[in-house]
């Protein structure tokens, strides 16, 4: 080599001795082509893993598709195509299955054998057609396991049966198809639209009549990697070959499905129409045999009625027989009866005969008793008479005697009377003459002797009443005695007469007896005859008797027999009548029958009619929505490559020149002792040009090793969250890409190096061995402002004047900061832009929190029982409804999938929705002309406000709309638009497919509570699925995870990069300034105002730093956002203000690390230095 | 001319200093038991060839280093004993160092570099004063790289002066500079040491300067050899060498 022993002895020393400076150019170097390999490879790693693991599973090349499907016979011709190693046919269906309370679209494919093979992750594959693989992201969803079985159901009007022979499939295997690389599984024109995944069966259990593609592959194709020029060029070549097979191929599959059933149709027809001539004959038939059984029953009725007829006859005769004969039965017990009372009342008779008869010999001998007492009463009466004549002579006397006492008393009492009355005249005489008669003795004596008189006149009267009495006495007692007797007479008399009577009595009592007997003796002759005719009667009528049961029991018979006749004929109508009805439904049927048989046969031809010709679809892989996507993600990090390693080469060259700078610097004298010594330029050179590039070398080797694994598989894990089901991950080193990121890194630091020599080289030696004069102090533009600076202490002054003096430094320092401030902002400035989308869109945009996929909106009484659900359920707070519909959007000739929205009521929408403008933050509200559409569309489509661009929903119906508003939005293309303004559009009313939910707590709803609302309203009529928005945001947060491998990856880089720079620095910094240093400590500054005497520059250049690192971050964060942003979705454009304020802290913890670091060097500075001479 | 070490008034005083260094399994003794004295107001030449332990005096003098035994007495403190911040407290406060290359602060102007030291320092002079008194007062502006090696000095010198320190130690203060520029530069600390009664202490290998000197301690392989006094310094002029 160019240097001598000596050289290389001094060489290695140097390293040993500056190990930090080398390491730091080392580190400085790895860190760069660590980013550059890293990022650089990524993109071919990214293409490269998916590569291999489409080669691993045998994913096709190309697929071909007919409109018309594909045969066995088409899977021949294609295989015999040139350059085609296998094409193998395969059967898919969608289908329903209800997972989850919830009718999912399920992909059912048949499993291919070689090509597109499925990774299982565990169990086998199906060995019978009811057994399949199910997807393993399905079965995460659902748990379902090994064994599980999965039912399905046509999602159509089509027969399951026409697709699978059997609708119950058992897991037997679990895995992953290369068709999936993402949670995609396409769409669907079934169901919600979506698939949500597949399950593989074997192929016998299709019973579809042809294959709905055929897979081909080319193993040439493996060569090279599928994203390359040359595999394209291969499948184009292929594409071409297959293609040139197709018109053949489409002429006999045409004629297979529309010439052979147009004849098969033509059979059928004629089939028909003798099927049809035959039934009529036997219909006619039938109907003879129907009106005969008819007229059979008509008759049948009426021999019935003329029976019923006589019957009725019958029952009258034998009504008045019964009748006759029981007037007769009355008539002779009548007669009966008489004779009896008669010989009763003969009877009696003869017993009143009997008793008149004693009655009479009782009445003479009464007569004889009365005669007898009559005898002895007329010898009383004599008595009596006697008795009487006595009595009448006592009486006569006892009159006599009274009569003499009366007459005496008359006499006396006439004397006094007299007297009396001739004294009274004198009395009166006297008086009248004036003397009292009192006073006249002879009055007084008079009247004397006329008292006693009067007293003996009263004497004789008073003795007159008990003669008196006596005497009525006695004449009481005669006049008794007298009417005893007259009464006796009289009875007597009476008696007499009495007897007399009763005697002509009996005597005519026995005469009346004697002709008594007579009669009743007469009488008893008639009633013996009489009695005999009777008992002929009596006879007469038994017989009669007997005739009336013989003649009921007949009627009773007939009877009968008319009943049953009637049952039958009744039973007979009824079966006549059954036999009609058969006949007409059977007719019906028929005509029915033929009348479908024709419609089939009629849309059958129909169908054909419109079989189109068919036509191949030749597709490659370029027609793999995945696959596609994947290419593009891969290009963006590539893009990635082309910012983020220039930066740091561009650091790794700043440092080399400060460091190298110094060290030449430093070894003046010698490399004037060389120069003297004769060594030639370069042998000098090329200790400082090994120096550097052996540090370069060697961390190239290291950032190469680290990066080109690190990076890659930083990148493919961050995208693993979107490309689940890519297992495969290759990091390789890429020598061609290692290569040039050192010869990158060679170029920075032994350029800068040269630079660093070149100047001292170039000096003469003499002027080399001198010491260098120290770098001039110079004044600044702040002490042009003496107010200012006047107040600055010195370290302050001096520390300003060396950030100036020092400008290499000065640089490296600001950018070495700024860019681990900048990347450190990328970091958390990615995680914020991908945590706004999820907080922007699901809580400042999209306000409500539930959406509701609606069943059928026309279903008004779904629709009110839903609604009064929502409106009865106090964790709802708002509920409106609103049309969703997916179409394209189109204008500047991009086409992109959009999702139109529009409220049932726009003055409600800013309560669901919220549109306004990311920057302004003005909010807009829908018109009924224009429609406001979401800001990525605007920017994709390049159309601002009163634009127009075009919406379709197919070719044929396009609609031209007016842009309204630009709002912000994240998460895919939305266009909305009033009612009015969509019916303007697309002339029709939209349909209310969706139904967005407002929770009255807000984001706080308790999980618990949603779930049991979900799962309440899944249970109602009406409602298909619900998207809750809480669940979204935290399935992206978890999403969004992987993010956090990027953000630690660029955190670490940032750390290495501010170590690296500040520890740099700091070296340059102390070893420069040793003598300074030195001189301070000597002169008596503490190790803390020594320490701070340094750091004030760092810390100085730290803040810079971090100001420089905040305008290289943010917009480095924007490059990178809109390099890695994804079709479909906006990242945030805003860097939160926390990650401003924490990247700078932990720029500054980095910062303060290094200056810890170095204050032990600073300690160690020997002030014994600064008595040294200057070297 | 020659008279007896005194050891009356001794301002500093070295007793039985040693200064032993211990590489490997070898002892360098760069002291080896050095006893001297020196009066307050006194300018003094340390004077010894290379190696002879004169910086070894200078370091234990300056608080840069410690003795390995013995006792440094600098007005009735031992030093010696002293250890970190004490021992800066020490430096900033009681000594004044000139550097034989001025180690100034380049890019602090001439009233920086003297404002410099001032800041850490409670008894201190006016800077501007000193600058004034040292020749200087036009050139106080000016950057080091601006200034000649006399000027350089000059501010070094005041840069210590200001501090108003009790001792005054200057190490080969005219090493770097010219024979006419040496002269002056001594001169100026000559006069320093009669005008402000300072203590000076010069330390070189130029024996020639020995005259000027009130005290010349020569030393030695490590030891005192000879000390004496002058009783009539010759002033710098008459000097040559």
């Amino acid at each position: 080599m160019l240097m001598s022993k000596g050289q290389w002895k001094d060489f290695f020393i140097e390293i040993k001795k500056s190990m930090n400076r080398y390491l730091s150019i080392l580190f400085m170097v790895a860190l760069g082509t660590a980013f550059f390999a890293g990022l650089r490879s990524s993109e071919p790693d990214m293409k490269e893993s998916l590569d291999r693991y489409m080669d691993q599973t045998g994913y096709m090349n190309i697929r071909v598709l007919s409109t018309l499907g594909m045969t066995e016979e088409d899977v021949m011709a294609i295989g015999a195509v040139k350059g085609v190693t296998d094409a193998e046919g395969m059967y898919s269906v969608d289908v329903l299955s209800d997972l989850g309370d919830e009718a999912r679209v399920i992909h059912v494919q048949s499993i291919t054998g070689d090509i597109n093979q499925l990774q299982l992750e565990s169990g086998r594959l199906p060995e019978a057609p009811d057994e399949c693989v199910a997807d393993a992201a399905l079965c995460d969803m659902f748990g379902l396991n090994l064994g599980d079985r999965i039912t399905v159901y046509s999602g159509t009007d089509a027969r399951l049966e026409d697709s699978l022979a059997d609708d119950t499939f058992i897991i037997t295997g679990i895995g992953i198809s290369p068709d999936y690389l993402t949670f995609d599984r396409g769409s669907a024109a079934i169901g919600s639209g979506s698939i949500t995944g597949f399950i593989a069966v074997d192929k016998a259990a299709f019973t579809a009549p042809a294959y709905s593609q055929v897979y081909v592959r080319a193993e040439f194709l493996d060569e090279y990697n599928c994203f390359s020029d040359e595999y394209a060029e291969g499948v184009e070549q292929l594409t071409e070959r297959i293609e040139a097979i197709a018109g053949e191929r489409c002429e006999i599959r045409y004629a297979q499905v529309a010439g052979e059933p147009m004849q098969e149709i033509a059979d059928a027809r004629a089939e028909l129409e003798a099927a049809r001539a035959e039934a009529e004959e036997q219909f006619a038939e039938a109907w003879a045999q129907i009106t005969e059984g008819q007229e059979t029953i008509q008759s049948g009725w009426e021999e019935l009625d003329s029976y019923l007829e006589q019957l009725e006859s019958g029952k009258a005769d034998y009504e008045s027989g019964t009748k006759t004969y029981y007037d007769s039965l009355a008539q002779v017990e009548d007669g009966e009866r008489q004779i009896a009372e008669a010989i009763a009342l003969l009877d009696e008779k003869d017993a009143e005969l009997n008793a008149g008869r004693a009655a009479l010999a009782a009445g003479w001998e009464q007569y004889n008793a009365g005669l007898a007492e009559l005898e002895a009463a007329k010898a009383q009466i004599d008595e009596g008479e006697a008795q009487l004549g006595q009595l009448n002579g006592i009486v006569s006397a006892a009159q006599a005697v009274y009569q003499a006492a009366l007459d005496n008393w008359e006499a006396e009492k006439a004397e006094h009377t007299a007297a009396q009355a001739a004294l009274d005249a004198e009395k009166t005489a006297s008086e009248e003459a004036g003397t009292p008669w009192q006073e006249v003795p002879e009055l007084v004596l008079r009247q004397t002797a006329l008292d006693v008189e009067a007293e003996t006149v009263n004497r004789l009267e008073t003795d007159l009443g008990p003669l008196k009495t006596a005497v009525d006495e006695a004449f009481a007692e005669f006049d008794a005695a007298r009417q005893e007797l007259e009464e006796g007479k009289a009875q007597y008399a009476a008696g007499m007469a009495e007897l007399e009577t009763a005697k002509q009595q009996l005597d005519s009592s026995q005469a009346q007896i004697d002709s008594g007997a007579g009669a009743i003796y007469a009488a008893r002759q008639e009633l013996a005859a009489k009695e005999q005719e009777l008992a002929a009667a009596r006879a007469a009528l038994a017989g009669g008797a007997q005739e009336l049961e013989d003649a009921k029991e007949q009627i009773e018979d007939s009877e009968v027999q008319i009943e049953e006749g009637r049952t039958e004929l009744e039973k007979g109508e009824a079966e006549l009548l059954d036999s009609i009805g058969e006949y007409e439904k059977a007719k019906a049927d028929a005509e029915k029958e033929f009348a479908d048989a024709e419609a089939e046969l009629a849309d059958a031809e129909a169908q054909i009619a419109e079989i189109e010709y068919p036509e191949w679809y030749v597709l490659d892989r370029n027609t793999v929505q995945n696959y596609v996507e994947y290419d593009l993600d891969a290009q963006k990090i590539g893009g990635l490559a082309n910012v983020f390693p220039l930066m740091f080469f561009f650091v790794a060259a700043l440092v080399s020149l400060t460091t190298m700078t110094r060290m030449v610097e430093e070894q003046r004298t010698q490399i004037g002792t060389l120069k003297a010594l004769g060594y030639s330029d370069s042998s000098i050179a090329m200790k400082y040009i090994l120096y550097a590039l052996s540090a370069t070398v060697m961390g190239s080797v290291l950032g190469v090793l680290i990066g080109s694994v690190l990076f890659p598989w930083v990148i493919i894990n961050a995208y693993g969250m979107l490309y689940v089901h890519m297992p495969v991950v290759l990091t390789p080193i890429r020598p061609l890409t290692a290569l040039l990121s050192a010869a990158i890194a060679i170029i920075s630091t032994v350029g800068a190096t040269w630079m660093a020599c070149h100047h001292a080289l170039t000096s003469h030696p003499a002027a080399l061995m001198r010491p260098v004069a120290p770098t001039k102090g110079k004044r600044i533009f702040l002490e042009y402002a003496p107010f200012i600076w006047r107040h600055l202490n010195f370290s302050v002054k001096s520390t300003l004047r060396n950030l100036f003096r020092y400008k290499k430094r000065l640089f490296m320092t600001l950018f070495g900061i700024g860019a681990c401030m900048g990347l450190l902002l990328v970091g958390f400035g990615l995680q914020d832009s991908l945590h706004m989308i999820i907080d922007r869109q699901y809580s400042s945009i999209w306000a409500y929190d539930m959406a509701i996929y609606l069943k059928d909106a026309g279903d008004e009484a779904s629709m009110e029982a839903l609604g009064q659900y929502l409106d009865e359920n106090e964790l709802v707070a708002d509920w409106m409804d609103i049309s969703s519909v997916s179409v394209e959007a189109e204008a500047n000739e991009v086409r992109k999938d959009i999702t139109i929205m529009v409220p049932t009521d726009a003055q409600q929408m800013e309560d669901f929705v919220k549109l306004h403008n990311r920057l302004s933050g003005e909010e807009y509200a829908l018109d009924d002309s224009t429609a406001i559409i979401s800001e990525k569309l605007s920017t994709q489509l390049s159309i601002e406000v009163g634009d127009t661009f075009v919406i379709m929903e197919d070719e044929a119906s396009q609609h031209e709309v007016t842009v309204g508003a630009i709002v912000e939005n994240y998460l895919q293309y939305y266009v909305y638009m009033s009612s009015e303004a969509y019916e303007k559009a697309f002339g029709e009313a939209p349909e209310w497919n969706q139904r967005l939910v407002l929770y009255t707590a807000g984001d706080d709803i308790a999980s618990a509570d949603e779930d049991a609302l979900a799962a309440e309203l899944l249970q109602m009529d009406g409602v298909t699925s619900l998207v809750s928005s809480a669940s979204m945001r935290s399935t992206i947060r978890n999403m969004l995870q992987a993010l956090d491998y990027v953000v630690l990856v660029l955190i670490v880089s940032a750390g290495l990069l501010a170590f690296v720079v500040l520890y740099n620095l700091n070296n340059i910094n102390i070893t420069e300034r040793k003598r300074e240093l030195a001189t301070i400590k000597l002169l008596g500054f503490y190790p803390g105002e020594l320490a701070a005497y340094v750091y004030r520059e760092n810390v100085i250049l730290t803040f810079l730093g971090i100001g420089a690192g905040v305008l290289m971050g943010t917009w480095l964060t924007n490059y990178v956002i809109t390099t890695v942003e994804i079709d479909m979705l906006m990242f945030g454009r805003g860097i939160e203000l926390s990650s401003y304020i924490i990247c700078s802290l932990i720029t500054v913890m980095f910062s303060v690390i290094v200056n810890l670091v170095m204050y032990y060097r600073l300690q160690k500075i020997d002030m014994i230095e600064s008595l040294k001479s200057v070297e | 001319m020659t008279s007896e070490v005194k050891n009356l008034s001794a301002f500093v005083e070295c007793i039985d200093v040693r200064k032993i260094y211990q590489m490997g399994e070898v002892q360098i003794k760069a002291a080896d038991g050095i006893n001297f004295s020196i009066e307050k107001g006194e300018f003094v030449v340390i004077v010894g060839p290379s190696g002879a332990g004169k910086t070894t005096v200078l370091n234990i003098l300056g608080g840069m280093d410690s003795a390995t035994s013995g006792q440094v007495i600098v007005d009735g403190v031992d030093i010696a004993g002293l250890k970190g911040k004490a021992l800066t407290k020490y430096r900033r406060e009681d000594i004044g160092f000139v550097f034989q290359f001025y180690n100034l602060v380049q890019n602090l102007t001439a009233l920086e570099n003297v404002e410099l030291s001032l800041q850490i320092c409670k008894n201190h002079l006016d800077a501007e004063t000193v600058l004034e008194e040292v020749g200087l007062k036009d050139r106080k502006d000016n950057f080091p790289s601006q200034l000649s090696g006399g000027e350089q000095q000059r501010v070094s010198i005041a840069r210590a002066l200001a501090k108003n320190p009790k001792l005054l130690l200057c190490d080969e203060p005219t090493g770097a500079l010219d024979y006419q520029t040496g002269k002056a530069v001594l001169k100026l600390l000559q006069h320093t040491c009669r005008e402000k009664n300072m203590t000076v202490i010069v330390i070189t290998h130029n024996s020639a300067l020995t005259p000027m000197a009130d005290r010349v301690i020569k030393i030695k392989n490590g030891q005192v050899s000879k000390t004496w006094t002058n009783e009539h310094p010759v002033p710098i002029e008459e000097i040559e060498w």
